[in-house]
């Protein structure tokens, strides 16, 4: 542990938090019961910085429809949320299926449909009862031409035995297919749409908790509540509790921290450092300070095309010398050390301890020790091209780059905007790179982007035939249990032999809310899975 | 041997004229001040290195965010660093920066100004052609393309202030010869045979350095008023190097919390820019003809 840390008595902390998280999870539910129950009626609004530009799931993968969208449309498989599950942790629940069975060899899977959800009243769909045509016309409809189509890519054939049930058969098993069913984009819609009966470009019909009711461009988009929605709390009750919910579309960040200061925002979601929060905090003492651990990291990859770096005595050495724990600790305020998967997949990332023996347990001599053993005895320099991601991305590359420095390694900093950066990335133009990943919500995504031949984040051309066999088996692999332990193994044998790229730290996450709102829980999949159980106080 | 006296006369009045011009300055209390000012950043900067108790990349860890005190006179910033290396060495960038700029604009622009005036015709209509395109743009936007074209670095930097500020000095340059091409000892030039380049170079140039001074002294604070600006924008000097403008830029995230992180940088900015063109005002007060 850094000495950083120890002056600040993380070590002493270390050992109470778990006594501390034990006694609050065991106290803290039932005091919170005691207080108050959600109760129907009133309204939230949540700020979202982009207008959509179109209501067609299918045309694009923007966040500003895709999270509009959840408020209206529903799943087949939907994401489990509550005080109990983490941000990016993907527990499945049930959606418009009420359940599925799985073969044994994992290539057919077989979904029963709710027979209580019905569309919304909107024409021409009028509240007609959902079935299964709607599923396999949605699903083909994105598999035609789909932006999310990759998502089906190992379905062979969809069938609808039946109004109540889908028959989904591989060509290949596929472990993430429920996930790629639960996916922020997977949204279900009437076979109306597809047969020329409404534009849903301008159009929302789903069966989700709230009914589209306007959509102002710059000004606001405006929901009711469906009373048909088929969705019921653990109580029992009536979901949603909400009678409204209003998004506004502020797209200057110092509009939206006014805004939210003055009450005119319940629920804040996009970007927030922590300077900016305790301002809001100053203004608004009670605020919910929910954070979370983000579902995405900052990553050095180090090109073998430059020669030092094809040895991986040199990438050990370069990741020994990165403080990342005090890194996190001073520049980012918070947040999880990296893995080859993420910290905020709770189960699939390695274990924190783990993951600080891998990547947090800077060792200079023994960094120094290896590059004499590469024959750098003398040190290297290198050009270490950085994305500009903002100020607090670029202390990092600057952190990083005085730690290097300290086992004798010259890093000349190469600041480039994200577009050319990425392009950079894509061509292997670079010796090193340092950027944020975009977030993922499976393991199987980091690996088959990272570390297979082709992968389109396989920035330093990583193909090793064993590895390769690893991810594969662990995309076949039926035991969830068994496939956990797989992707931990390839996470070693990644640290060990492939040391590439080093994952570095993941930020933490603000998602302030008024103290007026209860029962909200963000979540990484867009579309606002925990709105339906979010009620207020007055 | 009567060269040489025609020399010594010649440097003898060049002598007694940059003297004058100090007397102006030194006479002027506003001026006098403002040269002290100048002269000590200038001094700050230079010696820098010296100066300055830290290097101005190194980070403290065990000194984040601390607020001034005995040690850390400025304070330091989010990752350690000594605030007031940084300031120094930030200052020693910008005046680089804006030393590079003018001796450019200068250059570039006293020449092409000089060629449009004094030959005029199609040459001149196609620079003031340029020029014009080129002046629809505001400076400051011209200088943000160009450093993002260009990308982050101090040298795209001097290049994209530059590129900015050059058609200015074309204007100005080109307007002063207009007015001196009238004069009668250019006509008696001309007719002694002198080739247009002689003419130019020792009757056009000198006669206007004086208007070129008081514009170099100007653009020296914008020059550096535009860096900071291209650096608070991510597109000016590259990390980890100080320069005002980033340290502005990276301090307006505490400015609740740390506020010495935006104070001193930007007072030093300010006195510089300031004494810049404090300066600027007086030489033209003193080199201009009616206020003798």
């Amino acid at each position: 542990m850094s000495p950083l840390l120890e002056r600040h008595g993380i070590k002493a902390l270390d050992r109470l938090l778990p006594a501390l998280a034990l006694g609050a999870s065991l106290v803290l539910p039932a005091a919170l019961h005691a207080q108050e129950a959600p109760h129907h009626g009133g309204k939230v609004t949540i700020n979202i910085h982009a207008d959509a530009p179109n209501f067609d799931p299918l045309a694009s993968t923007e966040f500003a429809v895709h999270s509009r969208l959840g408020l209206a449309l529903s799943r087949l498989i939907e994401w489990s949320t509550g005080p109990e599950v983490g941000y990016g942790e993907f527990i499945p629940k049930p959606g418009l299926a009420k359940s599925w069975e799985i073969s044994p060899d994992g290539l057919t899977y077989t979904f029963h449909l709710r027979d209580d959800a019905v569309w919304q009243d909107v024409v021409p769909v009028s509240g007609r009862r959902f079935v299964a045509a709607d599923v396999v016309a949605t699903y083909e409809a994105i598999r035609e031409g789909g932006v999310q189509r990759g998502l089906l890519s190992a379905v062979d054939r969809i069938a609808a035995p039946d109004d109540h049930t889908v028959v989904i058969t591989l060509k290949r098993p596929n472990v993430v297919l429920l996930q790629n069913l639960a996916h922020q984009n997977m949204w279900i819609l009437p076979q109306e749409t597809f047969n020329g009966g409404y534009d849903r470009n301008t159009t929302v019909i789903g069966t989700g908790p709230f009914v589209l009711e306007s959509d102002e461009p710059g000004v606001a988009t405006r929901y009711v509540r469906n009373p048909a929605y088929y969705g019921r709390s653990a109580a029992g009750e009536q979901l949603p509790y909400l009678d409204e919910v209003e998004i506004l579309p502020l797209k200057d960040l110092n509009a939206r921290i006014m805004a939210f200061r003055a009450g005119q925002i319940d629920i804040w979601f996009g970007p927030l450092n922590l300077t900016q929060m305790e301002g809001i905090k100053q203004a608004v003492p009670d605020l919910q300070d929910i954070q979370t651990i983000a579902g995405n990291q900052t990553e050095l990859y180090l090109n073998p095309s430059f020669e030092p770096f094809a040895d991986i005595r040199v990438r050990q050495a370069i990741n020994l010398a990165i403080d990342r724990l005090a890194l996190g600790e001073v520049v980012r305020g918070g947040g999880a050390i990296g893995a080859p998967v993420g910290p905020a997949l709770t189960t699939q990332t390695l274990p924190e301890k783990e993951r600080i023996a891998l990547y947090g347990t800077p060792d200079h001599e023994k960094a120094k020790r290896l590059l004499a053993e590469a024959g750098y005895a003398d040190g290297l320099s290198f050009e270490f091209t950085v994305l500009n991601y903002g100020e607090e991305f670029v202390r990092e590359a600057e952190w990083i780059q005085q730690d290097l420095a300290e086992i004798g390694v010259t890093a000349q900093i190469r600041l480039v905007d994200t577009a050319s950066g990425q392009a950079l990335a894509s061509e292997g133009n670079f010796q090193a790179l340092f950027l944020i990943m975009s977030p993922f919500a499976e393991a199987d995504e980091y690996f088959t982007t990272h570390y297979l031949p082709g992968g389109n984040r396989n920035y330093t051309k990583v193909d090793d035939p064993k590895l390769t066999a690893m991810i594969e088996a662990q995309q076949a692999a039926v035991d969830p249990a068994e496939r956990v332990a797989q992707i931990h193994e390839i996470q070693r044998y990644i640290a060990a032999n492939v040391a590439n790229p080093l994952p570095v730290w993941a930020a933490v996450l603000l998602h302030p809310a008024h103290a007026r709102v209860k029962g909200w829980h963000p979540m990484m999949t867009q579309g606002f899975p925990s709105l339906p159980e979010v009620s207020v106080t007055d | 041997m009567s060269t040489t006296n025609l020399s010594e006369e010649t440097l003898a009045r060049r002598e007694s004229r940059t003297l004058a011009v100090l007397r102006g300055i030194m006479h002027e209390p506003v001026g006098l001040i403002a040269l002290l000012v100048l002269v000590a950043v200038i001094l700050l900067a230079l010696f820098a290195p010296l100066i300055a108790q830290y290097d101005p990349l190194f980070q403290d860890r065990r000194a984040v965010l601390r607020a001034p005190d005995v040690v850390h006179w400025f304070g330091t910033d989010d990752i350690g660093r000594d605030v007031l290396s940084r300031v120094l060495h930030g200052t020693r960038i910008s005046l680089f920066v804006g030393l590079m700029v003018v001796a450019i604009t200068m250059l570039v622009g006293g020449i092409i100004g000089l060629i449009s005036g004094f030959f005029g015709g199609w040459i001149d209509m196609v620079i003031q052609r340029v020029v014009e395109a080129l002046d629809t743009l505001p400076s400051l936007i011209l200088s943000l393309f160009i450093a993002a074209l260009l990308g982050p670095s101090v040298r795209n930097v001097i290049i994209a202030v530059a590129m900015a500020q050059i058609p200015r000095f074309v204007r100005v340059v080109r307007s002063e010869v207009l007015k001196i091409r009238a004069y009668d000892f250019m006509s008696a030039a001309r007719v002694l045979g002198a080739s247009p380049w002689r003419i130019i170079l020792t009757h056009c140039a000198p006669n206007v350095m004086p208007t070129m001074l008081v514009m170099g002294s100007l653009t020296f604070g914008v020059a550096i008023m535009t860096e900071a600006a291209l650096s608070f924008l991510g597109v000016g000097t590259p990390p980890p190097n100080p320069s005002l403008g980033t340290m502005l830029s990276q301090g307006t995230r505490f400015i609740g919390t740390a506020p010495w992180l935006i104070v001193f940088p930007g007072l030093m900015l300010t006195i510089s820019v300031l004494v810049l063109n404090l300066m600027g005002d007086v030489l033209r007060d003193v080199l201009d003809p009616r206020n003798r």
